[in-house]
C-alpha cells in the first residue's frame, strides 16, 4: 500500500464530498438511463455530418483526386492537414494516461478516460486521409503492407516516410486501444454489476473479462497499466516525430528542416490538450461533471497549454531564425514568402491563435474560467490545423523552380470531407458516453479526499 | 489498363472501310486485345516503297512483304501542316502513322518540325472530317457531285481560290484544271508576306520571295519578321539561325542578332538586342537606317521614333561593318518598307550572300492583288462558279463577312476540304478531301528543290484527292485515276530526269537547285525612295494581329494538341488575348483577365472584339495585340470543350476558342489604329505558368560572348561540385548511362517538343478548365522568365516591366542519381533503373503523390481524372509502345524510354550490339529546329552527350541539392552590344512625343 502524503493547502480533485456511491452513481447515471434529447440531438446531428462526409469520400475516390484542389505543385492540401491534425489531436489521450500517469499526476484521473477514446477517434479520423488521399485507394491500403507476395521482388520501400508512418500510426493505435481498454475493465465490470437487463448483462459480462475485483485481479490490472502506460510514453513521442519525417527528410525548403520532431510533438500535445479541453468543458457542462472536471483540473490543463503553446511560438521563431542563418536563398525564401506570401493570411491565423492567444493564460483567474478556456480552446484548435496547412501548403506551392508556383484553392469536396470528419470523430464520441463509462470513477476514487483518510473505504471503492 | 473508348458516335466510323470500323468497334476493352487486333490488321501494305501495292487491307494470314506488325516503318515525307513543306518522316506501325517528325536529310531544315507540323495528326483522325461528297445539307454520292460541278465548270465564269501551292504536278494539275476549264487561279496566304514579293518585283524584278539565309549572317536585323516563331519558314530559318548561336565543338562566334519589334515575338525574345517599337514608326526607323547607311537624306526626313541616335549609330556601324554577311529582314506587309528593305539589304551586300533570289523561297505564294480581283469579282457577281481547295476564306480573309455575303451571289460554289469549316459548310458541294498524310503531293518550297509527300495510311473515309477533283471535273483522263498515276507521270516526265520514281520517294526529295548563290540582279533605287515613308502615322491605339506560334493563320484551331500547348512568351493556352504593355494596362485602369475591347476602323469596315487582357512585359506602350486563328465557330468538337468528363463544360452553339483578330488586318501593310477601352466584366486566362521572375535564382546561368570568349566557365563559376557523401549505396551503371545536355543557347523557346512528347507519349490533353486548375499533363514544358535587362543587354533605360530580357528553359524529368522521389514513394513505383532513368511503373503507383511533392523540379504529373480521348477515331493516334495511364496513378517523362530500348535493339540488330552515338533520340530531341537537345550514353566518351557534360558550360540544375540529374543544361551566352559610355536615364519612352 502506498504511503500518500496529502497537501492541506493543495486544492482537493473531486469537489463536493462525493461518496463513493454517488461517484459511481453520477458516472454510470448517464449510462443507463435513457439518453436526454440533447444526446440524441448530438448523435443524429453529427451522425447526418459523418454519412454526407462519407458519401463524399466515396464520390472522391470514385471520380478521382481532381474534385479535390490540388494542383501540379501542391500535391498535398487539405488532406494531409487534415491527417497531420488529427494524429496531433491524438496525442493528448495517451500523454494523459500514461505519461501523466507514470509522473503521478493524480488530476488526470477524471479526464483520462474521454482523452484516450478521443485519441482513439482522432486516429480513426486521421487515418481516413491517408486511405483517400491515395489516386487508388482500392489497392494502396494494401500494397503499402509488407505482405508476403509471389510477384518477385515487389516489396514496399522502407526508405519512404511514408511507410514509417504506416508503422507508427498503426503501432500507436494498437497500443492506445489496449491500455484503454484495459483501464476500462474495472469500471466495465461495476457497470455490469449494476445492470438490470439481461443484453446488458451479457454486453458488459463478456467486455469486462471476468472482472471479479479480486486482490488477485487489481494486482495484475495494476502490472498491466503499468507496463501498457510504459510502452505507450515513448509513443507519444514517436508518432509525430516519425509523421514529421514526412517534412523532414524531403528536400522541399520548409520541409526540410531538423527542428520539426520536437516541434511537432510540442505541437501535437498542443492541439491534443486543446481538443480535451473543448471536448470535457462540453462534457462537463452537459453531464453536470463539474465535480470531477474542476477548476483544478482545468488549471492544470490550462498550464500545460500554456508550456506546449510557448514551446511552438518558441519553433516558429526558431525556424525564420534558421532560415536566415543558414544563408540558404530558397529557405530563406520559404519563411519569408510564409509571412508575407499569397498564404500569408494562413500563417498569421496560425500565429495569432497559436502564440497570442495562449498568452491570456498566464493568469490564474482565466486559467479557471470555463468560458474563456473554451474560445482559447476553439482557438487553439483553428491555429493548430493552420499550422500544418501553412507547413505543408505554403511550402509546396512556391519552391525551387518559380515557373511552378501555383496557387490552391479548395473545393467543396474538401470542405465537405473536413467537416465529415468532425462529424465522425464527435459521433463516435456520441456513442462512447452513451455505452461506455466516460470517467474512469474507479481511479477517480482513489483520489477522492473523501476517501484520503480511510483505507479500509479506499479498499471498498474497489469493490464499488 | 483498359483503353476508354468513350463517347464517340458511332456514324463517325459509318463511312470508314470496313476492316478499320471492325477493328475500332472490336478495340473496347483491353489494352491486350487492342494491340491484338490493331496487329492483325496490317494496313502497311498502301505504303509505297515496298513494290506490291494492294489496294484492301490484309489480316495478318497474308501478311504483306516487308511489313511486320508492331514494327515502325519511317517514310520520307513532306508535312502539310503550313505552305513551308518541311521534309518529315513519318512513323507508320500496323498501317497508321503514329508520329511526324523532322527530315533529318532535308537540305532545309535539317530534321526539325513545328508544333503545328506534328499535331497535323490530330487531322487526319479526328471525327469532324468530311467523310464523302457531300452537299451544304447531307450527304451527296461522288457521282452526284461530280456531274453538277462538272457541269458548272463548263459554265465559264470559273475561278479557283488555294492557298499556297508550290508543288510541280501541283501546279500542272491546277493549270489543266484552268486550260480546260477557262477558270482564273488565284491564291492567297491568311497570314500574308506578298509585300516582300511585290517589293522585290519593283527593285529587282523578280516577284519573289527570297531565300534567306540566317546561317550565312553575322549581323541580323529584324523589324517585326518573326522569323524563329511564324515568319515565310520559321523551322528551316531557326535551323539556320542555331549554326550561328552554336559555341560547342569549338566554335567561337555568334551572330548578333537584332530585333526591334512592337509586341513581344519568339525572335525577340531570342534577340540579343531587343528595341520595342511600335509599328506606326517602323517606317521612319526604315528611313533613319537607310539614310545613315547612305550617309545622306536620299529617303527623306524620318520621323521620330523610340530608338536613340546613339543606339541606332551603333548598330548601323554594326552592319556595315558586317558588310556581306549582314541580314535585315522585315515582317511588314507593307510594300513600300519592304522596298526600303531590299535598298538596305542590296547596299550591305546581303544578295547573293545572306540572300538568295535564284533559288528563292515558294512558301509563300499567295498574291493579295489577285485576291482583290477575286474580291471585287465577287462583289460584282461576274463569278459564276467559284472552287475553293483547302482554304477557308469565310473565316481567315479580313474582309469575312463580305466574302460571305458575296457567297451567295455565286451559282455554284464547290469546296474541297478536309473539314466542314466556316467555308466549306456554307458551300453548295463539299468534295471530302484526303487528309496530307492520305495524299501523294508534291511541293517546292525552295526553287529547285522537289519534295514528295506520301500517304501513312489508306484514306480512312470516302474522300478523294483534291487535285484528282479538279482533273475529274475539268474532263482530264487522270481524273479517273488516283492521283498518284498523275504524280509520278509528271515527275518522269519532269523532274526525275532518269533517277527512278522509287528512289525519290524513299527520299522524300530531290535537290535540283543552283548550287551557287552568285546573282546580284540589278537594284532599283528609286523603288525604293517613297514621299512618306518616313512619316509616322498617328492615332490612338495600334492594333495589331499577328499570326500565333501554336494555332497559325487558324486552320489548326480545333486542334486539342497545339490549344493545350502554351504561348511561349504568355504561356496561355486555349484562346487568344489581348496583350498590353504593364504601363498600359495601368493606364487603361485594367488588370489581368479583365475583358477589354479593341474597335478600329480598319480598309472602311468595322472591326471589333472583346477578348481578356493579359500583361506582357516588353510590349510598345499604346499597343494591343491579338493573334489571329482563333474564335473559329466551327473549329470542331473542342470548341465545346475537353478534358475529363466530370468537368467537361458545354458552351452554346456558336461559341468559339478566343476570338477572329482578321478583322484587324490591314491590307498593304497600314498601321490600324483604333480605341482600347475596358469591356467590364472578367474572363480566367489559362496559363502553363504563372510566375515570370526567376527572382534572382541561379537557374538559367547566363554570361556574354566578351566574358566567355575570355572565360570558358563564365556564368557558371559557382558551380556546385557534387558531394559524395550519400546513405546508399551508389549506382554503378554497367552498361548504358543515359543522358541529356540541353543547350540554353540554341533553344528559342518554340514548344515544338511539347506536341512532340505529348504525341510520343499519350499525354493527355486536359482542357482549359483543367489548366486553370493548374493541372496540365505535360511531359516537357519550357519555362520562360523575364529578367531585369543589366543595362547591358536591352536599351538600357527601361525597367522590366518596359524591356524586359527572356530566357527559355526547357523542364523534363532531370533522371537524377539521387532522385528525392524514388525514396519517398512508399511501394517502389518509382525507381532507378541500372541505366540511369528514373522509372515509373504506373501498375505499381498507388497515387501518394508524395514524389511529386518531393519533386525540386515540379516535373511530375498526377492523373487527376481518368482522360478520355473525345473521339472514337483519336485513338488510333496513340502510340502503342506506351501504356495509358488511369486514373490516380502519376506519370512523368521516361526519357522517351522506348525509343531508347528500340535503339538498343536496333544497335544489337544491325550493329553488333555497338550502339553508336545518334542511334537513340527522344522526342523532343527529334523535333527540336535548333537541335538544343542531345541525349545519347554518357558512358560511352565519344558520344556529343558525353563531350558536351564535359563542357565548361555544362551545369547541373539546382545542384546545390545534390540531386546530380542525368539531364544538365550550358549557359546561354548573349552577344551583348558595346555598353554605352554613358547612358543617359532621362529618355522619355512614352508613345505620345
Amino acid at each position: 500500500m502506498a504511503v500518500h502524503v496529502y497537501s492541506v493547502t493543495r486544492e482537493p480533485l473531486v469537489v463536493g464530498k462525493k461518496t463513493l456511491h454517488e461517484i459511481t452513481h453520477d458516472v454510470c447515471h448517464s449510462i443507463e438511463g435513457k439518453p436526454s434529447m440533447l444526446w440524441w440531438l448530438g448523435f443524429l446531428t453529427t451522425g447526418g455530418i459523418a454519412a454526407i462526409g462519407v458519401i463524399t469520400m466515396f464520390y472522391q475516390m470514385y471520380t478521382g483526386i481532381g474534385t479535390w484542389g490540388l494542383n501540379k505543385t501542391v500535391g498535398w492540401g487539405f488532406d494531409i492537414t487534415n491527417f497531420v491534425f488529427w494524429i496531433g489531436i491524438g496525442h493528448a489521450g495517451t500523454l494523459i494516461s500514461a505519461v501523466l500517469f507514470l509522473f503521478r499526476q493524480k488530476w488526470r484521473t477524471s479526464i483520462n478516460r474521454s482523452a484516450e477514446a478521443m485519441t482513439l477517434f482522432a486516429v480513426l479520423c486521421a487515418l481516413i486521409y491517408p486511405t483517400i488521399h491515395m489516386g487508388r485507394p482500392w489497392i494502396g491500403p494494401l500494397w503499402i503492407a509488407p505482405y508476403p507476395n509471389l510477384r518477385g521482388p515487389l516489396w514496399v520501400n522502407f526508405r519512404s516516410p511514408l511507410l514509417w508512418d504506416v508503422f507508427a500510426i498503426s503501432t500507436y493505435f494498437t497500443i492506445s486501444a489496449c491500455f484503454w481498454y484495459i483501464g476500462l475493465v474495472p469500471d466495465l465490470a461495476t457497470v455490469r454489476d449494476r445492470a438490470k437487463h439481461w443484453l446488458r448483462k451479457i454486453f458488459y459480462g463478456t467486455l469486462s473479462l471476468g472482472w471479479n475485483g479480486s486482490v488477485r485481479n487489481w494486482n495484475h490490472y495494476e502490472t498491466a497499466y503499468m507496463i501498457f502506460a510504459g510502452l505507450s510514453t515513448p509513443l507519444v513521442f514517436s508518432v509525430h516525430t516519425i509523421v514529421s519525417f514526412d517534412f523532414a527528410t524531403s528536400v522541399i525548403p520548409g520541409w526540410h528542416t531538423t527542428i520539426f520532431p520536437p516541434y511537432f510533438v510540442a505541437g501535437a500535445i498542443f492541439s491534443g490538450f486543446a481538443m480535451v479541453l473543448t471536448l470535457l468543458l462540453i462534457a462537463r457542462k452537459t453531464m453536470r461533471l463539474e465535480a470531477y472536471i474542476n477548476d483544478v483540473t482545468l488549471d492544470n490543463m490550462a498550464k500545460i497549454v500554456l508550456l506546449t503553446g510557448s514551446l511552438v511560438g518558441l519553433a516558429y521563431g526558431t525556424e525564420f531564425f534558421i532560415a536566415w542563418y543558414s544563408g540558404s536563398l530558397y529557405e530563406g525564401f520559404a519563411f519569408i514568402n510564409r509571412a508575407t506570401g499569397p498564404f500569408a493570411w494562413s500563417y498569421w491565423i496560425m500565429v495569432s491563435c497559436n502564440v497570442i492567444s495562449p498568452q491570456i493564460l498566464w493568469f490564474k483567474k482565466l486559467r479557471r474560467n470555463p468560458w474563456v478556456l473554451f474560445v482559447m480552446s476553439i482557438f487553439v484548435n483553428i491555429g493548430m490545423w493552420f499550422e500544418r496547412f501553412v507547413i505543408i501548403v505554403t511550402s509546396l506551392h512556391r519552391d525551387y523552380l518559380p515557373s511552378s508556383w501555383a496557387y490552391y484553392k479548395l473545393t467543396w469536396v474538401e470542405y465537405t470531407e473536413l467537416i465529415g470528419t468532425f462529424g465522425i470523430f464527435f459521433f463516435m464520441f456520441f456513442v462512447f458516453i452513451r455505452f461506455l463509462p466516460g470517467i474512469a470513477f474507479g481511479e477517480v476514487k482513489g483520489v477522492n479526499k473523501f476517501a484520503r483518510h480511510d483505507d479500509h473505504a479506499h479498499a471498498e471503492v474497489k469493490h464499488a | 489498363m483498359a483503353i476508354e473508348i468513350q463517347t464517340g458516335r458511332q456514324d463517325d466510323l459509318a463511312d470508314m472501310p470496313p476492316e478499320m470500323r471492325a477493328e475500332l468497334e472490336v478495340v473496347s476493352k483491353s489494352r491486350r486485345e487492342f494491340m491484338q487486333v490493331t496487329g492483325m490488321a496490317a494496313m502497311g501494305a498502301v505504303i509505297a516503297g515496298c513494290t506490291a501495292r494492294e489496294h484492301y487491307v490484309n489480316p495478318l494470314l497474308k501478311k504483306a512483304e516487308g511489313i511486320t506488325p508492331g514494327v515502325v516503318y519511317d517514310y520520307a515525307s513532306t508535312c502539310g501542316g503550313c505552305a513551308s513543306a518541311c521534309g518529315v518522316v513519318m512513323k507508320v506501325r500496323d498501317g497508321r502513322p503514329v508520329k511526324l517528325e523532322g527530315d533529318r536529310s532535308n537540305p532545309l531544315t535539317r530534321g526539325g518540325l513545328c508544333a503545328k507540323g506534328q499535331a497535323q495528326m490530330w487531322g487526319l483522325y479526328d471525327a469532324d472530317r468530311v467523310k464523302g461528297a457531300r452537299r451544304k445539307d447531307g450527304d451527296a454520292t461522288w457521282d452526284e457531285l461530280d456531274a453538277a460541278v462538272t457541269a458548272a465548270v463548263r459554265g465559264g465564269g470559273v475561278w479557283l481560290l488555294t492557298g499556297t501551292v508550290s508543288g510541280p504536278a501541283a501546279n500542272a494539275a491546277i493549270a489543266a484544271f484552268c486550260a480546260r476549264t477557262g477558270a482564273r487561279h488565284v491564291s492567297y496566304d491568311a497570314c500574308s508576306s506578298h509585300a516582300v514579293a511585290a517589293a522585290h518585283k519593283a527593285t529587282h524584278s523578280a516577284e519573289v520571295i527570297p531565300h534567306y539565309r540566317f546561317d550565312n549572317a553575322r549581323v541580323i536585323v529584324s523589324l517585326d519578321a518573326d522569323f524563329l516563331g511564324t515568319w515565310i519558314s520559321p523551322v528551316e530559318f531557326a535551323a539556320q539561325w542555331a549554326q550561328t548561336r552554336d559555341l560547342t565543338g569549338g566554335r567561337r562566334e555568334l551572330s548578333r542578332h537584332i530585333q526591334f519589334e512592337s509586341r513581344y515575338s519568339l525572335t525577340g525574345a531570342n534577340a540579343d538586342e531587343r528595341f520595342r517599337l511600335p509599328n506606326a514608326q517602323r517606317g521612319a526607323l526604315l528611313v533613319d537606317i537607310a539614310n545613315r547607311l547612305a550617309g545622306d537624306k536620299r529617303f527623306g526626313e524620318p520621323g521620330k521614333h523610340d530608338v536613340l541616335p546613339a543606339d541606332l549609330d551603333r548598330i548601323v556601324s554594326e552592319l556595315r561593318a558586317a558588310k556581306g554577311h549582314a541580314l535585315v529582314v522585315c515582317g511588314s506587309d507593307s510594300e513600300e518598307q519592304q522596298r526600303l528593305v531590299n535598298w538596305i539589304n542590296h547596299h550591305l551586300g546581303a544578295y547573293g550572300a545572306t540572300i538568295d533570289l535564284r533559288n528563292h523561297s515558294r512558301q509563300a505564294l499567295g498574291n493579295d492583288a489577285a485576291l482583290a480581283e477575286l474580291l471585287k469579282a465577287l462583289e460584282a457577281g461576274s463569278v459564276k462558279t467559284l472552287v475553293l481547295y483547302g482554304v477557308n476564306p469565310a473565316y481567315d480573309l479580313p474582309e469575312a463577312d463580305k466574302f460571305r455575303q458575296a457567297l451567295a451571289k455565286v451559282a455554284t460554289t464547290v469546296a474541297i476540304g478536309t473539314h466542314l469549316d466556316e467555308t466549306t459548310s456554307e458551300c453548295a458541294w463539299v468534295a471530302g478531301d484526303h487528309h496530307a498524310l492520305e495524299s501523294w503531293n508534291d511541293f517546292e518550297p525552295v526553287r529547285g528543290l522537289y519534295q514528295l509527300a506520301q500517304p501513312g495510311i489508306r484514306p480512312l473515309y470516302k474522300t478523294r484527292h483534291g487535285l484528282q477533283s479538279l482533273l475529274k471535273w475539268a474532263g482530264e483522263p487522270a481524273g479517273g485515276k488516283d492521283y498518284r498515276e498523275y504524280l509520278k507521270t509528271f515527275w518522269e516526265n519532269n523532274i526525275l530526269g532518269g533517277l527512278a520514281w522509287t528512289s525519290a520517294v524513299e527520299r522524300g526529295f530531290v535537290d535540283a537547285r543552283a548550287s551557287v548563290i552568285h546573282n546580284m540582279p540589278v537594284m532599283n533605287e528609286d523603288a525604293a525612295k517613297a514621299a512618306d515613308l518616313g512619316k509616322v502615322p498617328a492615332g490612338d491605339f495600334e492594333i495589331i494581329a499577328y499570326e500565333s506560334i501554336n494555332i497559325g493563320d487558324g486552320r489548326h484551331a480545333g486542334n486539342g494538341w497545339l490549344q493545350e500547348n502554351g504561348d511561349p512568351l504568355t504561356r496561355v493556352n486555349w484562346g487568344n488575348y489581348v496583350a498590353l504593355s504593364p504601363h498600359t494596362m495601368e493606364a487603361l485602369g485594367v488588370k489581368e483577365g479583365d475583358l477589354v475591347r479593341l474597335t478600329a476602323e480598319v480598309d472602311g469596315r468595322q472591326a471589333a472584339l472583346t477578348l481578356p487582357a493579359v500583361r506582357q512585359p516588353g510590349q510598345a506602350e499604346k499597343v494591343a495585340a491579338v493573334a489571329v486563328g482563333y474564335g473559329r465557330v466551327k473549329a470542331g468538337k473542342i470548341v465545346h470543350g475537353m478534358g475529363p468528363e466530370e468537368l467537361a463544360y458545354n458552351q452554346a452553339e456558336g461559341a468559339a476558342i478566343g476570338a477572329s483578330a482578321y478583322p484587324f488586318v490591314a491590307r498593304g501593310g497600314k498601321v490600324v489604329f483604333g480605341s482600347v477601352s475596358a469591356a467590364g466584366g472578367k474572363e480566367r486566362v489559362a496559363r502553363i505558368q504563372e510566375h515570370d521572375s526567376q527572382e534572382d535564382r541561379p537557374l538559367i546561368k547566363e554570361t556574354s560572348l566578351g566574358q566567355w570568349q575570355a572565360n570558358p566557365k563564365s556564368g557558371n563559376e559557382h558551380e556546385i561540385p557534387p558531394k559524395d557523401l550519400t546513405l546508399w549505396r551508389k549506382w554503378e551503371y554497367k552498361g548504358h548511362k543515359w543522358e541529356m545536355v540541353v543547350d540554353l543557347n540554341k533553344c528559342t523557346g518554340c514548344n515544338a517538343c511539347v506536341v512532340a512528347c505529348s504525341i510520343e507519349n499519350n499525354v493527355p490533353i486536359v482542357g482549359k478548365k483543367e489548366v486553370l486548375n493548374r493541372r496540365e499533363m505535360h511531359w516537357i514544358r519550357i519555362d520562360v522568365y523575364y529578367d531585369d535587362n543589366d543595362g547591358s543587354v536591352y536599351d538600357g533605360n527601361l525597367t522590366r516591366d518596359e524591356n524586359p530580357q527572356a530566357a527559355f528553359q526547357p523542364i523534363m524529368c532531370q533522371h537524377c542519381e539521387n532522385a528525392p522521389c524514388e525514396t519517398v514513394c512508399p511501394v517502389l513505383a518509382t525507381i532507378h533503373s541500372e541505366e540511369g532513368l528514373n522509372t515509373q511503373a504506373y501498375n505499381r503507383c498507388i497515387g501518394t503523390r508524395y514524389c511529386a511533392n518531393n519533386c525540386p523540379y515540379k516535373v511530375r504529373r498526377f492523373n487527376w481524372f481518368t482522360y478520355k480521348h473525345n473521339d472514337l477515331t483519336m485513338n488510333l493516334a496513340l502510340n502503342p509502345d506506351i501504356s495509358i495511364r488511369t486514373q490516380g496513378v502519376m506519370e512523368k517523362c521516361s526519357m522517351c524510354a522506348q525509343r531508347l530500348y528500340e535503339g538498343k535493339r536496333m544497335a544489337a540488330l544491325h550493329n553488333g550490339g555497338k550502339l553508336a552515338d545518334g542511334m537513340v533520340s527522344t522526342a523532343c530531341q527529334s523535333s527540336c529546329p535548333t537541335q538544343a537537345i542531345v541525349v545519347g550514353d554518357g558512358n560511352d566518351a565519344d558520344a556529343r552527350v558525353a563531350k558536351l557534360r564535359k563542357d565548361p558550360r555544362n551545369y547541373q540544375l539546382l545542384a546545390e541539392i545534390n540531386t546530380r540529374p542525368a539531364v544538365t543544361y550550358l549557359t546561354k551566352v548573349r552577344n551583348r552590344a558595346p555598353k554605352p559610355a554613358n547612358v543617359t536615364k532621362t529618355h522619355d519612352h512614352g508613345h505620345d512625343h
